[in-house]
């Protein structure tokens, strides 16, 4: 038996040694591989192979399972991170506190770029931390309202107007809900991410002080925002539940969530990013029509977006800046805009003709009402004293208490904001060096 | 064999048990003890992977703010919400193991069928659930709906995943209970699928390997005493079961503690209101989502003590009764 075992054992280590090799993925003679840390869609591998063909010598490859913040985190401080990966939204800070993020400061430069003068103006928090540069945009959009021509065609209604209130798109969003004779909605007027930030920003509440030291989310314009978010499925039922939402089925396809269910005709209107222009498009028989998101006199539509970093532990720092260069010139640029992947970094290329009208999509007329949405669009705000994370935790919480009815929304903005500011003051005690910030009222 | 050969022998025998277990052993210390010692020497340090504030010692620190913190002991009620429908589930294991452990025709096909959730990925049976969940068009509320429509009665679903409702009454936001409160919510939901999971799992498994090796003749000597199904079960069967069921009572405790980061990951991101954040989802998010990797270790060791604990008082109350 002894020797029966000792052989398994040898065989099981010989193998070992052997197969060792072939477990990974073979380098093309002559090639570097550069690893980005992404999603993986259709139009990441057109962004892909485009920069493959400019660069011979470079092998970009995504790793879309290691795409989330916290693993390109853990996985960079371990020294396995990728050579370039991105940072949604104003995830910035985590990245470049952490050392993670490259300071391109001075490298961008020499790669011929200003970013401050070429990135739309509003999206510098996404990418600069007081005026030093970790990155560039790989997109940035921001939300219009959606509508399918045929279903108001079908209803003979006129499409809504080129400037709508939120009066009109729920007066609209009414008479498109469509229920069966059990009374199970069969089509419903309105869909929307159920993400109070969104609202937020129509509605021109902010959650800080201008210095950062305190949070406002219990004003009138924050209530008023969290009424607007509420109203279109709790009062006038023309738009889902948050579970309704997860149960109706996707239409198999054009990408995931509200966009698979608007190609699949079980909503009329839908609030969503340019990028869900490029779904549509796989959608043939799909007429669709844009307008402008409702917007209060303070408000603004919210810029959304994700930076591209360079790992600062990266060994192959050299190419994976050549993709930094790549993702700001023309070429990268005029390819997003064309995929309609939001739009690209640059404001500049919004200015062409083939952006303001693609022959090639002749049914898109309204890529105008993008580039001036994102003109209005303004980014997250955030504090140094307090995360995102925290304010969500704290909002979140609340919401799902006026979801219940065990809250009106005016009492739960209230203790929102009581426990927003006894997390701020936690991380003070917390935190000498920020105490000390704070007491001298810097942000 | 002259004694130096014996020594030999035994020497390169040792060697060779060594050189077996070592690769175990190894592994052990690097992924496991390695770790454990390391998330000790966290805890008791400010550690968050974003260098803010700078890495220091901070001693107890940690643990004295777990303590303090609402949050932490309303995930520790909701731990111990789900850990109090486990006995439920063991004997909901325990019938089904003894109906198994008849010979019937066609019982290999019923033993097939009741551990297929066990052999099913855990996402997909969530998400089976989710949609089963939905109040307005889910499965279970149109059948709640057919049966009440039965009896002419009105029907007011329960909110399933959506609502912070639960049988004991508990309010979402402070530690403390309320008629209104009461009714069937997410947490139930998560007890339901846990339980309906865990109906033909391992434990039934365990119940049905203990009463498979079970003397014959114990039965028979009992049922020619004249003994009934009841008195069979009541006075042989079960005292039989008893290490079986410390066993699966001291996993369970274990598994308790440590469990419904799956859950909360897939079906509710630990709402709503937190009501389905349980310490070992606390513990994910503090680190995973937060950074803060000094206290989430502080909490971690909050939790093994606790489990220490338990499985401790357990073990000296239970072991002697049920170990013969």
């Amino acid at each position: 038996m002894r020797a029966l075992f000792s052989a398994i054992l040898v065989v099981l280590v010989g193998w070992t040694l052997f197969m060792l090799p072939t477990s990974r993925d073979p380098v093309p003679a002559g090639k570097t591989i550069v690893t980005w840390a992404t999603d993986d869609t259709p139009i990441r591998r057109e962004q892909i192979a485009l920069f493959n063909k400019l660069n011979p010598d470079l092998d970009l490859r995504i790793d879309p399972t290691n795409n989330d913040p916290n693993k390109v985190v853990v996985q960079s401080i371990g020294g396995v991170g990728p050579d370039v990966f991105d940072m949604p939204g104003t995830t910035l800070k985590v990245f470049v506190d952490s050392g993670i993020a490259l300071d391109l400061t001075e490298e961008l430069p020499k790669l011929g770029y200003d970013p401050l003068a070429e990135i739309w103006p509003a999206a510098k928090p996404l990418f600069a931390i007081e005026d030093r540069t970790y990155g560039v945009p790989a997109n940035l959009d921001t939300l219009a309202i959606y509508y399918n021509r045929e279903v108001f065609g079908e209803m003979k209604l006129p499409y809504p107007s080129a400037n709508p209130t939120w009066d009109e798109i729920i007066a609209i969003g009414k008479k498109l809900t469509v229920k069966d004779a059990s009374g199970r909605t069969t089509r419903y007027g309105l869909l929307f991410w159920w993400d109070w930030r969104d609202f937020f920003a129509m509605c021109g509440a902010r959650l800080f002080t201008d210095d950062g030291r305190k949070l406002t989310i219990d004003t009138p314009e924050a209530l008023e925002a969290v009424n607007l978010m509420s109203s279109p499925i709790y009062v006038h039922k023309l738009a889902p539940t948050a579970s309704e939402s997860n149960s109706m089925a996707s239409v198999g396809g054009w990408g995931s969530g509200n966009e698979s269910r608007f190609v699949g005709r079980r909503a009329a209107m839908v609030v969503g990013p340019r990028y869900f222009t490029g779904n549509f498009r796989r959608a043939p028989d799909l007429k669709v029509g844009v307008v402008k998101l409702p917007l209060s006199a303070t408000g603004s539509t919210r810029l959304k977006g994700r930076t591209i970093a360079v790992n600062s532990r990266s060994p192959r720092r050299a190419a994976a800046l050549r993709f930094i260069k790549f993702v700001t010139d023309g070429g990268y640029n005029r390819l997003n805009n064309d995929l309609a992947d939001g739009v690209g970094p640059s404001l500049k290329y919004t200015e062409e003709p083939k952006f303001q009208f693609n022959p090639d999509f002749p049914e898109e007329k309204y890529n105008p009402i993008w580039r001036q949405s994102m003109l209005a669009a303004q980014p997250d705000e955030s504090s140094p004293y307090i995360s995102n994370g925290q304010v969500d935790e704290a909002v979140g919480f609340q919401l799902d208490l006026v979801n219940q009815g065990i809250k009106d929304s005016k009492a739960a903005l209230a203790a929102a904001q009581a426990a927003g500011e006894k997390l701020l003051q936690e991380n003070l005690a917390a935190n000498a060096a920020l105490a000390k910030r704070y007491a001298e009222g810097s942000k | 064999m002259t004694a130096k050969n014996k020594k030999r022998a035994m020497r390169i025998a040792t060697i060779l048990g060594l050189a077996y277990l070592l690769p175990n052993l190894l592994g052990f210390l690097v992924f496991t003890a390695g770790p454990v010692i390391f998330s000790f020497g966290a805890s008791l340090t400010n550690w968050n992977i974003m260098n803010s504030p700078p890495l220091e010692f901070v001693g107890f620190r940690n643990y004295q703010q777990v303590g303090q913190s609402s949050q932490f002991w309303t995930f520790f009620i909701n731990t111990v919400y789900f850990m109090a429908f486990s006995p439920v589930g063991i004997v909901g294991s325990l019938v089904v193991a003894l109906l198994l452990d008849s010979r019937l025709r066609g019982m290999t096909l019923f033993r097939t069928l009741l551990y297929l959730p066990s052999f099913t990925a855990g996402v997909a049976i969530m998400i089976m659930w989710k949609g089963l969940y939905n109040p307005d068009h889910g499965l279970i509320n149109a059948c709640l709906r057919g049966v009440f429509d039965l009896f002419s009665l009105p029907f007011q679903g329960p909110g399933w995943l959506q609502s912070t409702q639960n049988l004991m009454g508990l309010h979402p936001e402070k530690i403390a209970f309320a008629v209104k409160d009461i009714g069937l919510g997410a947490r139930e939901a998560l007890v339901f699928m846990g339980f309906w999971a865990g109906l033909g799992g391992g434990n039934m498994l365990l119940y049905l390997a203990a009463l498979t090796n079970m003397p014959d003749e114990l039965i028979e000597a009992a049922s020619l005493d004249g003994a009934g199904p009841w008195a069979v079960f009541r006075h042989v069967k079960w005292p039989q079961l008893a290490p079986t069921t410390f066993f699966i009572v001291i996993m369970s405790v274990i598994g308790g503690f440590q469990g419904g980061v799956d859950s909360a990951q897939v079906m509710t991101g630990g709402g709503p209101a937190g009501t389905t954040t349980t310490l070992a989802y606390h513990i994910f998010r503090k680190s995973f989502v937060e950074y803060q990797f000094g206290y989430a270790s502080a909490v971690a060791w909050v939790l093994f003590a606790i489990v220490f604990a338990f499985s401790g008082l357990l073990w000296k109350f239970g072991n002697k009764e049920t170990n013969y």
